[in-house]
Formats: C-alpha cells, sequence, structure tokens
C-alpha cells in the first residue's frame, strides 16, 4: 500500500512515483476486472461482489494518502494521478480493453473523492460497465445515468478537444491508415534514392512517420496489421520494410516499449534492409536458387547495411541500435545464422524482435524465386519450431500471441458455409479463436461485399456462438488478395 | 531556418475544425494574454542565446512562468491559436514575428503545430520541462530540429498541443503509387468460390467435430473453446513471465549506444575489405574514441584500444596500409595533446575509473611516462601512488633510457622513487642513461644514482662514478668513491690514480682520501704499491697533519686489501719517519698476520 504523501496529486518526486507503480498497477488490475466482472454478471452476484470490494478499499486507501485518486486517459495513455500507467504484454489487452472504453464514452478522466461509498463504486462500475447495454451513447448520456443513481462522488471529465481520439473517426483512422502506408513507401523511397546518390539524410520525417505510425497503431492496431497484408514483390524491398516496420511497432508496443523506443525500433526496422542497395539486381531479383558465390554476396548485406548507415549519417540523430538491427536482423538466437561477427556476442533486443518480423512478413510474401507464399499461420507454425535456435522463445511466444491463432488477414471458413476474411482479433485470451471477420461470401460460397461480424457473439436464443471458424484457407488457391478488403476499408 | 515551403494543408486539418472556443475576449484578458506572450518569447529568445542556468534565461523564464501561473489561477486555461507568424487567443491576434529566424510562432509552425494549451495546475518544474524541450529543438541543426517531435515522446500534465496530422503531406510527395492502393469494390461481387476437395473435407471433419464440442447453454464463455485451442496451438504467455520480459527489456535498455556503436564499428573493420572504407571507419571510431577519453570513461578507452591491438594482430600479413592506419592511431593516443588531456583529467580528479584509468596508461607504455609522473606526484591517495610506481616500474623494464631522461626532469621526490625502481627494473645494460645525473642539482639525486651504480658494477658504472670524484660535495665524492669496484678496467684506474697524483690529493677530506686509496689498493696494481710506498717516505713540516693523515689512509687501505705487495709496502713503512706512522705499520702487519692465521690452524686442524 502506498505511504502518506503529504502532497496534491501531480507533484511526485521519481523515488514516489517507483513506491506508488506496483500500488496503481493493482487499481488497474482491479478497476478492469471489475468492469468484465460487471459485463458478465449482475451487481447482486458473489463473483461481482469479490471483484468490487478490494476495488473500493484500495481506492480509499489511496485517497487516505494522496489526497486525490484520478484515473485519466490522455493521449492513448492511461494515467493514475499524472503517473503513466505502465503497459506491458501482460496487461495490453486490460489496457487496450479500458482505453476502448474510455474512447466510446469520451471520458478524459474519472476522480474519486474522499466520501465516496461502495454503492457509489458499485454502481458506477455497473453503469459503465454496461453502458452499451444501456444505449448510454455520449458523454452526457453517461453523465445523467450517474447523476440518476445519486452519484456523488465520482467526478467525470470529457476528452479534451485536443485528444487525437476525437479528431478521428473509426474511418478516418482507417484512411490515414492507408495513407501513412503509402507515404511510408513513398519516403522509403525517396531515401533510398539519396542514399545512392550517397546524399547526406536527414531524420525529422522519418521520425515523424514512425511517431504517425505509432499514433495509428494506437487508435487501431488491428487495420494497421492488416496493411501488411499488402505485398508488392516487384518492389519487395520497399514494401516489405514498411511490414517489418507495423509489425515491429505492434510487437513493441506489447512489450511495454516507452514512447522514445518505439521511435527507435520503428526507425531500426525502417532501415533494416538498407544493405541491399548495394546488391546488385541480378541477384536480388534472379528467379532460381542462389549459387555459393550469389548467396556469399547476398549475405553481405547486413554488413554493407551497416557501413552505409554508419558513413553516411550524423549519427547523433540516428539511434545506434538501428545500426545493429541492420547488422543482426539475420543472426540467429543461438548466433547461427549471418553474419558471423568477430567481438559483438550480445544480440540486441531490437535486433531480435526485427528477425522475427522480418521473417513472418518474408515467408508470408511470395517471392520471386518463391511463386507461392505461406499463410500466416503456417508462417508462425514454422517459426515456432525454430523457438530457441533461430528466434528468441519468449519473444517469439509475444509476438505469436500478438498475431493470434487467427492473424489479421487469414482467410477462414465458417461452421456456416461462409467464406470470411479476419479483421480484428479478439482482445480477450478466453477469445482467442473468435475474432471479427469480414464475410467474403454468403453462405453457398457466393462472393459478397459481406458486413463485419464479430464471432464472439451469442444467439440469445440458444445462447450459442452464431459463427465460428472451422479451417483457414490458402487466399492464393481461390485468387483472393487479402490486402484489397483492407485497402477498400480505407477508401474514403 | 531553412526557407519552408507550406502548401496550405486540406481545410478540415485546420483549427477552425477544432471545437469552437469563444469569439469574443475581454480586453483586459486580451491585454494580459499579449503580455504573457510578449514574456513567453523573451523566455524563447534567451534560451537560444545563452546555455541553461545562465542568469538572464533563469530571470527571463521565471518571468514568463510567474505570469502564466497567475493568468491561469484566474482563467483556468490559456489557448493559444499558432499562426505561420502570429498567436491567436480567441480568434485575436495577440502576438506577431514575422522573421523567421527569430519568430516563437513560426518556431513552432512550421513544426505542424496549431494549438497549444497551458492549464490550471501547470508548475514550474512542468513548464521548464516543456522549455527544455524548446531548446533541445532549437539546438538541434535546422533539417533535424522539430519541436513537435520531440514533445511527442512526453508526457504533459497540464499542457497539450495540437499538431497537423497532414503534416506528412507537407514533407513526403504524393508519388504515383497512390493507384497501386486502389481498389474497385466491385471486384468482391460476383463469382463464387470453389472450395477444393481437400479443402472441403477438411471443413467437413472440423464442423462435425465442433458438433460435437458445442457448449451446454449456460455455460460460461469461451471457457472450454478459447483456452484449449490458444493452448494447442499458440502457447499462452503467463503472468509469471512478465518479469522474465521486463528482464529482457532492462537488458537491453542497459546496453549503452556508446558500447554499441563502438562494438559495431570494430565489427565493420574486421570484415571490411576495402582500404578506403576501412579507413573511413577508422576515423569514425577514432572521433569517439577521442570523446570517450575526453568524458574520462576509461574502462572503455582500454577496451578500444585493447581491441585496436588485436585487430592489428589479426590483420598482419594481409594488409599494410590498414596496420598503418592502426598504428596512426594508437599513436595518436600518445601524441602531446592527448597526453595533456589525461593530465587534465587527472588533476581535475574527472577520472570516473581510476583502475582502468591506470591500466589505460601501462598499455600506451613509455611515451606516456610523463602522465604517470604528474599522477605519482599528485597521487589521490596511497593506492594511487602505487600503482603509479608500478606502471613506472613496468616502464623502465620497457625502456628505462626514457624513465631516466624524465626522472632527469623531474622533482625531486619522483626523481628518487624512480632511482629506487632501478633495482627492481633488474639487469640495467644502458647505465650510460645515468651520465645525464651527474650534475644534477640535487645531492640526495646525485647519492642515488651512486648507490645504484655501484650495485651495477659494471666498467660503463664505473666511468660514470668517476665522474662524481669531481664532485663539489664531499659526501658525494666520498660516496662515489666508496662505490668504485675495480674490475680491471684501466682508465678509471689510470684516472683515480692520477687524482692521488696531485698534490691537492692530500688536502682533501680524510674519507676522500681513504675511499679513493682503498679502491687503488684493491686493483694490487704495482703503480698504486708505488704511489703508496712515495705516500708512506713522503715528509714535510709544511701540511703534517695532512701529510700523515694521507700516510694512515694508505695503511688502512694496504691492510684492507692484503697481498704480497701490500706486505711489502708495510714492511718499508716500519722504516719511515713518523713514529706513529711506524707503529700503524707493524699494526696492520700483524693483523695481516693473524688474518692469515686462522687458515693456517684450520689446516692443521685438518691434519690432525
Amino acid at each position: 500500500m502506498a505511504r502518506e504523501i503529504q502532497r496534491p496529486a501531480g507533484k511526485y518526486t521519481d523515488e514516489e512515483k517507483k513506491t506508488l507503480s506496483k500500488t496503481i498497477e493493482e487499481l488497474f488490475i482491479r478497476f478492469t476486472s471489475a468492469l468484465k466482472t460487471a459485463q458478465i454478471f449482475e451487481p447482486n452476484n458473489v463473483a461481482f461482489i469479490q471483484q468490487l470490494k478490494p476495488l473500493y478499499f484500495l481506492i480509499q486507501s489511496l485517497l487516505k494518502s494522496l489526497d486525490k485518486a484520478i484515473l485519466q486517459f490522455r493521449g492513448n495513455a492511461l494515467f493514475f494521478n499524472t503517473i503513466r500507467i505502465k503497459v506491458d504484454f501482460h496487461s495490453y489487452q486490460r489496457f487496450k480493453f479500458l482505453v476502448a472504453e474510455f474512447k466510446q464514452k469520451e471520458i478524459e478522466s474519472i476522480g474519486f473523492e474522499p466520501d465516496l461509498s461502495a454503492d457509489e463504486l458499485a454502481h458506477f462500475i455497473v453503469i459503465f460497465a454496461k453502458s452499451r447495454e444501456k444505449r448510454l451513447k455520449t458523454f452526457e448520456d453517461f453523465e445523467s445515468a450517474m447523476e440518476a443513481q445519486g452519484i456523488k462522488n465520482i467526478t467525470l471529465e470529457k476528452l479534451h478537444p485536443f485528444d487525437p481520439n476525437l479528431r478521428m473517426t473509426p474511418d478516418e483512422v482507417k484512411r490515414s491508415c492507408k495513407k501513412v502506408f503509402l507515404k511510408s513507401i513513398i519516403h522509403l523511397h525517396e531515401v533510398m534514392e539519396r542514399e545512392k546518390k550517397h546524399e547526406k539524410l536527414h531524420f525529422k520525417t522519418t521520425r515523424r512517420l514512425i511517431q504517425t505510425i505509432i499514433n495509428l497503431i494506437s487508435f487501431d492496431e488491428s487495420f494497421m496489421l492488416g496493411m501488411t497484408n499488402i505485398k508488392n514483390y516487384e518492389e519487395y524491398t520497399l514494401n516489405h520494410s514498411i511490414n517489418v516496420t507495423i509489425l515491429a511497432l505492434c510487437f513493441g508496443r506489447r512489450l511495454g516499449l516507452e514512447k522514445n523506443e518505439l521511435v527507435e525500433l520503428g526507425m531500426s526496422a525502417f532501415f533494416h534492409d538498407i544493405g541491399k542497395l548495394e546488391i546488385p539486381l541480378e541477384i536480388l531479383n534472379k528467379k532460381g536458387k542462389l549459387d555459393d558465390e550469389e548467396w556469399e554476396i547476398m549475405q553481405e548485406h547486413p554488413r554493407r547495411g551497416l557501413t552505409k548507415l554508419v558513413l553516411l549519417q550524423d549519427l547523433s540523430y540516428f539511434p545506434i541500435r538501428a545500426l545493429s538491427v541492420a547488422l543482426e536482423h539475420h543472426v540467429w538466437a543461438n548466433h547461427k545464422g549471418y553474419p558471423q561477427s568477430w567481438k559483438k556476442k550480445e544480440l540486441n533486443l531490437f535486433s531480435k524482435i526485427t528477425k522475427i518480423c522480418d521473417v513472418f512478413d518474408a515467408i508470408t510474401t511470395k517471392r520471386i524465386y518463391r511463386d507461392f507464399s505461406f499463410t500466416r499461420e503456417q508462417a508462425l507454425s514454422m517459426m515456432l519450431e525454430k523457438s530457441g535456435e533461430e528466434y528468441d522463445t519468449l519473444l517469439l511466444r509475444v509476438f505469436a500471441n500478438m498475431i493470434g491463432v487467427y492473424p489479421v488477414g487469414t482467410l477462414v471458413a465458417l461452421n456456416t458455409g461462409e467464406i470470411a476474411v479476419v479483421v480484428e482479433t479478439n482482445p480477450e485470451e478466453a477469445f482467442m479463436l473468435r475474432p471479427k471477420v469480414k464475410l467474403v461470401t454468403d453462405e453457398q460460397k457466393e462472393k459478397i461485399d459481406g458486413e463485419i461480424v464479430d464471432l464472439a457473439e451469442k444467439d440469445p436464443e440458444t445462447d450459442q456462438f452464431k459463427k465460428t471458424v472451422v479451417n483457414t484457407l490458402d487466399p492464393d488457391k481461390y485468387g483472393i488478395k487479402i490486402s484489397d478488403y483492407f485497402l477498400a476499408q480505407a477508401m474514403g | 531556418m531553412e526557407e519552408q515551403k507550406f502548401d496550405k494543408p486540406d481545410a478540415q486539418a485546420e483549427p477552425e475544425e477544432i471545437p469552437a472556443v469563444e469569439k469574443k475576449v475581454d480586453p483586459a484578458e486580451l491585454n494580459k494574454v499579449k503580455l504573457l506572450f510578449k514574456y513567453f518569447d523573451t523566455a524563447f529568445s534567451t534560451m537560444k542565446l545563452y546555455p541553461p542556468g545562465n542568469p538572464s534565461v533563469e530571470k527571463t523564464v521565471g518571468i514568463f512562468d510567474e505570469k502564466l501561473r497567475e493568468f491561469l489561477e484566474e482563467y483556468d486555461e490559456m489557448r493559444i491559436g499558432i499562426g505561420e507568424f502570429n498567436f491567436r487567443y480567441k480568434n485575436e491576434i495577440a502576438f506577431q514575428d514575422e522573421e523567421k529566424k527569430r519568430s516563437l510562432p513560426f518556431f513552432l509552425f512550421k513544426d505542424g503545430m496549431r494549438q497549444l494549451s497551458f492549464f490550471k495546475g501547470l508548475d514550474s518544474k512542468e513548464l521548464q520541462y516543456f522549455l527544455n524541450i524548446l531548446k533541445e529543438a532549437i539546438d538541434l541543426p535546422s533539417e533535424e530540429s522539430d519541436a513537435v517531435g520531440l514533445l511527442w515522446e512526453k508526457d504533459f500534465v497540464n499542457i497539450r498541443y495540437y499538431a497537423l496530422d497532414e503534416f506528412l503531406d507537407l514533407k513526403i510527395g504524393g508519388g504515383d503509387k497512390a493507384k497501386d492502393f486502389e481498389v474497385d469494390p466491385g471486384k468482391f461481387k460476383g463469382g463464387k468460390i470453389e472450395l477444393t476437395p481437400e479443402d472441403i473435407a477438411e471443413v467437413k471433419d472440423q464442423q462435425d467435430m465442433l458438433m460435437f464440442e458445442q457448449p451446454k447453454k449456460g455455460e460460461g464463455e469461451g471457457d472450454r473453446e478459447g483456452m484449449e485451442g490458444s493452448d494447442q496451438r499458440i502457447p499462452a504467455l503467463t503472468p509469471e513471465e512478465a518479469p522474465e520480459i521486463e528482464k529482457l527489456l532492462e537488458k537491453g535498455r542497459r546496453m549503452t549506444s556508446e558500447g554499441e556503436l563502438v562494438d559495431l564499428l570494430f565489427e565493420i573493420l574486421y570484415f571490411e575489405k576495402s582500404d578506403g572504407q576501412f579507413a573511413d571507419v577508422l576515423k569514425m571510431l577514432e572521433k569517439y574514441f577521442l570523446e570517450i577519453v575526453r568524458s574520462a570513461d576509461f574502462s572503455k578507452a582500454l577496451g578500444i584500444l585493447k581491441n585496436v591491438h588485436e585487430l592489428k594482430e589479426n590483420l598482419r600479413d594481409k594488409s599494410e596500409e590498414k596496420i598503418m592506419l592502426l598504428d596512426k592511431v594508437e599513436k595518436n593516443a600518445k601524441d602531446e595533446s592527448s597526453k595533456s588531456l589525461l593530465k587534465k583529467l587527472y588533476l581535475d580528479d574527472k577520472v570516473k575509473d581510476y583502475d582502468s584509468f591506470f591500466q589505460y596508461l601501462e598499455i600506451l607504455g613509455p611515451e606516456v611516462v610523463t602522465v604517470v609522473g604528474i599522477a605519482w606526484e599528485n597521487a589521490k591517495d596511497m593506492v594511487h601512488k602505487h600503482k603509479a610506481a608500478d606502471i613506472l616500474r613496468e616502464i623502465g623494464k620497457k625502456d628505462v633510457g626514457a624513465l631516466l631522461y624524465f626522472a632527469k626532469g623531474s622533482n625531486v621526490s619522483l626523481s628518487l622513487e624512480i632511482m629506487s625502481m632501478m633495482e627492481a627494473i633488474g639487469d640495467l645494460k644502458e647505465v650510460h642513461h645515468f651520465e645525464g645525473f651527474v650534475d644534477h642539482p640535487n645531492k640526495d639525486i646525485r647519492l642515488e644514482v651512486i648507490r645504484v651504480l655501484g650495485k651495477v658494477a659494471s666498467q660503463d658504472a664505473n666511468k660514470i662514478l668517476v665522474r662524481f670524484l669531481a664532485d663539489n660535495d664531499v659526501e658525494v665524492s666520498v660516496f662515489a668513491a666508496q662505490n668504485l669496484k675495480y674490475l680491471g678496467d684501466q682508465e678509471v684506474f689510470e684516472f683515480v690514480l692520477e687524482l692521488a697524483k696531485d698534490k691537492e690529493f692530500i688536502r682533501r677530506t680524510r674519507m676522500e682520501k681513504s675511499s679513493m686509496l682503498n679502491y687503488l689498493a684493491s686493483a694490487k696494481h704495482d703503480e698504486a704499491y708505488a704511489l703508496f710506498r712515495s705516500f708512506l717516505k713522503k715528509w714535510s713540516l709544511f701540511s703534517a697533519a695532512k701529510q700523515n693523515e694521507t700516510r694512515f689512509c694508505v695503511v688502512s687501505a694496504l691492510e684492507s686489501h692484503p697481498s704480497p705487495q701490500a706486505r711489502e709496502v708495510l714492511q718499508e713503512g716500519t722504516k719511515v719517519f713518523g713514529r706513529s706512522v711506524r707503529q700503524a705499520c707493524r699494526v696492520a702487519l700483524s693483523q695481516m698476520e693473524h688474518k692469515a692465521e686462522p687458515q693456517q690452524e684450520s689446516k692443521d686442524d685438518e691434519r690432525t
């Protein structure tokens, strides 16, 4: 429990923040657990009461020691009394859940007052959790509902007009995702052209681009992951680098990297294959298998990439980790792979992350020397077999959990006879097999531009799931271009 | 600042889309805001000119901070609209500056910022944090400067800003790739998908399985399906694994940029085939090496030098050019400016880790003896002193000349310390380095040198020792004579003999005469004995005391180095003028015989 700190909220020393962080984490877990329980159970249910009680006492304890207890949502981050709530892979789904709730209700902050009673808290949790059921669509609706319940010791603040969550509708977000994806490819192309001419590079635009991608991932991670289904094997390096960047950033967020670390990771992934500029096109574009000499040249590209980056840049403005990634993204976790190193034995974390994303995108893309691609599901299986050897075991599992059993972009056959494309994974671990899908055929397998359905939805009459995935399909077999379904969603 | 070209972004991106603010503004309020903007601008200008901590910066920032908080106490929020060259408050222009290089509005506008709000509750710390970020952006070259980008990475409680999402449109062209991203939704309709027989079979199997596995009504959501499915296909992560991931992240964070960069540069250098690129990368490494030394981080500097050395060994016989370049790096690490830097860092107590610092000096070798000397003379404690002494000793083993040359110019205590090391250094063959000390102004040092030369006991050492016989200080000349050892070197013997033959010889002190005559006696040379005879026989009224003293020294010298000739001379001495001299000779002879007898007795004992 927090010790007594006689200071108003917002003025904590680093030491105090450290002391508080465990308590804040506990509060976050209890609050989300209470909300989820309230979504399922009635207020008088034992399960709900068991969640409510410790939450109430925790809030009371914090109020006693800190004067205020304010849960705040700003710029896609959650704060407690101005202290950022740290997100890692374990709390990610809770975070996503709570952020979605705040966004939907246009709430910026929830403040608990010292006179808060357990009853008030219970009512509030129920209203909050069942807002959709109660058809509370706006912030004002929500406030009114609270007033009607006589909740006086919980104050709400509406999202500030500046908050990015207010600026774009979900459709606008998708359009932005598409635009930024395109911009990324153009920018990387411009960068590579400058590299070829040995012109000095500046990274201001690249950093902004990465920050924008991170913003968009925070708004709609699934859609951004969906964009990585865009494959262009004729301009493979460009498209691939952007896909790897998006995958790496989603991955980094799951791991709990800080903002500045995410930007560095993004830049690392963005430039990871720049060494390929030094590889003759005849080798890059060779249709058949590379002979020994050609393979040796190809294996040079990481070192060439590193040298390029080192010599052409003023490294004050370029993340050093990106240099490591350029060199190490083909090195295995057990230090096999290439290139071999002289002294450097410790692989950079970002190299391990990028390697996983690099391979995943590569094997799910048709290549000039391979006229088929593996499905995402197959790719994950293949990679999991090499866990510990080629890939860091723990990192690969986080990645696999992020991608999901049915990754975004997977073509699935439903028990109803319909065929669909996975457009969003289910944030609930218990519902990993129940993503949101867009129907691409009807039950007779006639092609349609169908709706998006949530496979977690149940038929209230039978209490059975309405639809279920029975198998995954290879889109190439059926001439289906998965990326089109995402690009179409982003058309204005 | 670089010339910025701004196409107008889409109208929908303009701040007018932000929820409407009040159109009317109270004149008094507006005046306050105008003043506040002036304070803001002044603070910004001083920050551009002066470093943090400068009194002008602290004053102007302090004023802005105070006035801003006063304003926020009254009005809760100050929302600033940012135009290209102006600030607006409630749609009124409240500040204008059209000079790009100076303009605060332009500085923010160019990076896409369109609105900035400060809120009640803002404290000095948070405002300072915000201004520090602006300062960071100011200090970057214009092509890298990005205030919005820097702000994005930070969390502010009471400061918000709005920046264009379309900023990137201004920086990245459209290109003709857009058409690759257009999709005709019509293609989603029409036609049918015919599953392959294999897929049909698989779907049917799965559908059948599903029929058997449907959860009963009322069962918890996903309690059978979700968990089992995910376990089989993707191993779920457990809460216990969260700390493991955190450890992974922390480990990654502990790798410093600098250290990693240096490792990477060595990776390039080791494998690089092109001499040109090798040179370029090595230049970069050297630049970082110098920065590391300047920052007094010697554990890293040491690591780099060791790697340079190792790289040289690896590249030997492979590339002369590369070896030369690496040699130059090593050489530069010990040049005059590097040495000055090392001295300064030590004297200013800036060194981070003294163990590494001394190891670094050791690896640099004899060329940095002056630095080691400084460290010894100014040692923080005895540990440092001993470490410095150890290095001096090692330097001496590699290059005693360099060490002695240094000692000659050093202060007394250091020179003495170095002299005392000479024995530990071992077999000193190159004694000529000690020549420079013959006329050293400090007596203690001269004495110490004599002591060392005496221990060396070589003909070369003797040649230097004899030069000390002419020393102005008697103690020195005596000590030199005492340390002379006859080793058959005729030149030295004759030199001493000539000194002894000099008519002023008798005027030397007793100790001087005694030691020199001792040396001559030890030579057991005919010329020495001739001289001894002449001393014993010589008598005059003038300087009688000195003459007698000399005769007694002769007797003593002969007694110390017995030989038949010595006995003969003493025998003759028993008949010379002067009873005390005669008596001394008899005693000496008796002592000589006495010393010879125990040998005879022991021989007799053996017989019996």
